[in-house]
């Protein structure tokens, strides 16, 4: 095998990557920050997908221009979530009853959203035909397509964007009190509720955005929201917990994995390979490959 | 559970046994005759599912692969062409399944909450894709088992359903069954009285797996036709987990009840919307539903109910003296 094929599969595996590392960024943000469990992000991803899909074959309007518009949209249907159905369980410790309980009512919520898209589009797989879907970028004897490019440009920037505004934000610096110590964060007069609700918006927004960049390199099918949750889950454990850095570069690492299972062994196995790999570096690691940053309190929990 | 207890639920058994095979005889082996057995070989899973997901407290989102390996353990030596003797391969599949749970458990129960529910549906992931692409297991066209006769299978899984059932309610009321409660919501107490949690969390999932395998066996000799997707998909390990939740985990009769709704419900609304991946707005919805009015699951509902009609009734009955 030689030199650029190999370096060829790498760069295509960091760019399906990116859906990953995107939706691990948003799991991680609630989960890290604020301990909520939520798998209703892949199918929120494949909603927005399925949006920018049919804006684009009605009325030929740039998927990303409509992106623009679903960002606050997928904000306020974030809130609402957490509000409505994810506030009643906030009570509750983190690993009893209050998980479980946010896992099933969230997976709910996915499985209607996957039934309305089943409905409304049919389960036939639906492909966004933008014009630059299969333009690439020659670099020497490398092609990138310039799908990835953009997902790449886009992810790193909503990395540090999100860093910034925890850390220079008044908000962010709410949400990091919340996620500290949620009854002095009440004490102080921070409305712990609205920063959890503020946080979930931000992260289905983030999975708007994912959702776009799978679909820009996919073929839409409603049942792959649940299969795109679960490996957004993958890059925020591999990354460990509340480690955006770590989601975001656990997310690249799976789209790697992937990439060269596709190359070397059977195209078939490419998902299972990630789980195998999860699963055996949880056996070494069980914090997660950047298991440093973890806090006491969540080793103890 | 005391003797008087257990004697009654073998009387109750029994009696359910003996109408099913009157029900099976006088409707002429009818389609709900058939549906009643597929709605015990989930409520057997469900079983098995709650002995680790309500009883110590880790979901697992996949028990799918414990049933798919009964399944194959059962259809693979049939498919080679070995004449082994069906009872003998029926253990053998309760076998398999434990040893491996066993095998699985050291590298996911030394994690617990998230990380073991996504390991375990990866888990799910990988023995599907490994049994979709494998041509030594028959790759995705599976593989046929031989035909055992309605009036004889049915009935033998309603009776293992029904033993299954007190099996786990003898259980959970012996010494092993409250270490699992004590793990599940004291560990720190647990282990300072000599409970090893670690062993106990194995002890669970090996016997709910072994269940779970048994169930996959009955599923495999009750369809006669076994693929990947069929024992493997997610979709069955959503099943079994949906109705322990719907009926309310971390009790005896919640699964039965519980998996019982989830499968009529779902082969109704398979029926009435026709859109394939339709009927998954149903299920979605009662999920919710469920989850946000009875945290606890539709049986522990009824049971505070009945507790307060009774309260009601006895302070009336005090009053009046």
């Amino acid at each position: 095998m030689s030199m650029v094929s190999f370096l060829q599969t790498l760069l295509g595996g960091i760019g399906t990557g990116t859906v990953y590392a995107l939706l691990g960024l948003s799991c991680s943000l609630i989960l890290g920050k604020l301990q909520i469990c939520s798998v209703v992000h892949g199918d929120l991803a494949i909603l927005a997908g399925y949006i920018c899909y049919q804006v684009f074959s009605a009325w030929g309007i740039d998927p990303f221009i409509t992106l623009v518009i679903l960002i606050p949209i997928f904000f306020g249907l974030g809130y609402f979530i957490q509000k409505v159905f994810m506030k009643p369980f906030m009570k509750l410790e983190t690993w009893k009853g209050r998980y479980e309980g946010q896992v099933m009512v969230s997976w709910g919520i996915g499985m209607c959203i996957m039934a309305m898209e089943y409905i409304l589009f049919s389960g036939k797989d639906k492909t966004l035909n933008v014009s630059y879907r299969n333009a690439t970028v020659s670099l020497g004897d490398l092609s990138i397509p310039v799908v990835h490019i953009i997902a790449f440009i886009l992810t790193i920037g909503l990395l540090i964007a999100i860093e910034l505004l925890l850390k220079k934000t008044s908000l962010g610096i709410k949400i990091q009190a919340c996620s500290a110590d949620a009854t002095t964060a009440r004490l102080t007069g921070i409305p712990v509720n609205k920063m959890c609700a503020v946080a979930f918006g931000i992260s289905s927004s983030l999975a708007a955005v994912a959702g776009l960049i799978f679909s820009l390199s996919n073929a839409l099918s409603p049942s792959d929201g649940f299969d795109l949750t679960f490996l957004g889950w993958v890059a925020v454990i591999l990354g460990t917990m509340g480690n955006l850095k770590g989601a975001v570069i656990a997310g690249f690492l799976m789209g790697i994995i992937h990439a060269l299972t596709i190359y070397f062994w059977i195209p078939n196995m490419a998902e299972a390979t990630i789980y195998i790999v999860l699963i055996i570096i949880l056996i070494f690691r069980p914090n997660g490959l950047f298991g440093r940053e973890i806090s006491k309190r969540r080793q103890a929990a | 559970m005391s003797k008087k207890h257990m004697l009654y639920s073998i009387i109750a058994g029994v009696i359910i046994l003996v109408a099913y095979i009157a029900y099976f005889h006088g409707s002429g082996q009818s389609y709900n005759a058939g549906f009643i057995v597929y709605i015990c070989l989930f409520l057997i899973a469900g079983q098995g599912w709650n002995l680790l997901g309500g009883y110590i407290g880790e979901v697992s989102f996949g028990h799918a692969v414990f049933f798919g390996i009964g399944a194959y353990t059962i259809a693979l030596p049939t498919g080679y062409g070995l004449n082994i003797p069906m009872p003998l391969l029926i253990i053998l599949s309760m076998v398999t399944s434990g040893l491996f749970a066993w095998a699985i458990s050291y590298p996911l129960l030394r994690i617990k909450g998230m990380n073991f529910l996504i390991g375990t549906f990866g888990l799910g992931i990988i023995f599907l894709n490994a049994f979709t692409s494998s041509q030594l297991l028959f790759a995705s066209q599976g593989t046929f088992l031989p035909f055992v006769q309605p009036s004889v299978l049915y009935p033998v899984i309603i009776g293992i359903t029904i033993a299954v059932v007190i099996f786990v309610s003898v259980l959970v009321k012996s010494s092993t069954g409250l270490s699992f409660k004590a793990v599940r919501d004291v560990p720190e107490a647990a282990q300072m009285i000599g409970i090893n949690l670690y062993r106990t969390k194995t002890k669970a999932l090996v016997i709910g797996a072994m269940i779970t395998g048994l169930a996959g066996a009955m599923y495999a000799l009750y369809s006669m036709h076994i693929t990947p997707s069929a024992t493997f998909d997610t979709s069955i390990s959503n099943d079994i987990l949906l109705g322990s939740y719907i009926g309310g985990c971390g009790t005896v009769l919640g699964p039965v009840i519980g998996g019982t709704i989830l499968i009529i419900i779902q082969e109704a609304a398979r029926s009435t919307i026709t859109v394939t991946g339709g009927h998954n707005l149903v299920l979605g919805i009662i999920l919710v539903l469920v989850m946000m009015t009875m945290k606890q699951g539709i049986w522990s509902a009824i049971r505070t109910g009945i507790d307060k009609i009774c309260g009601k009734l006895s302070s009336v009955k005090k009053q009046r003296r």
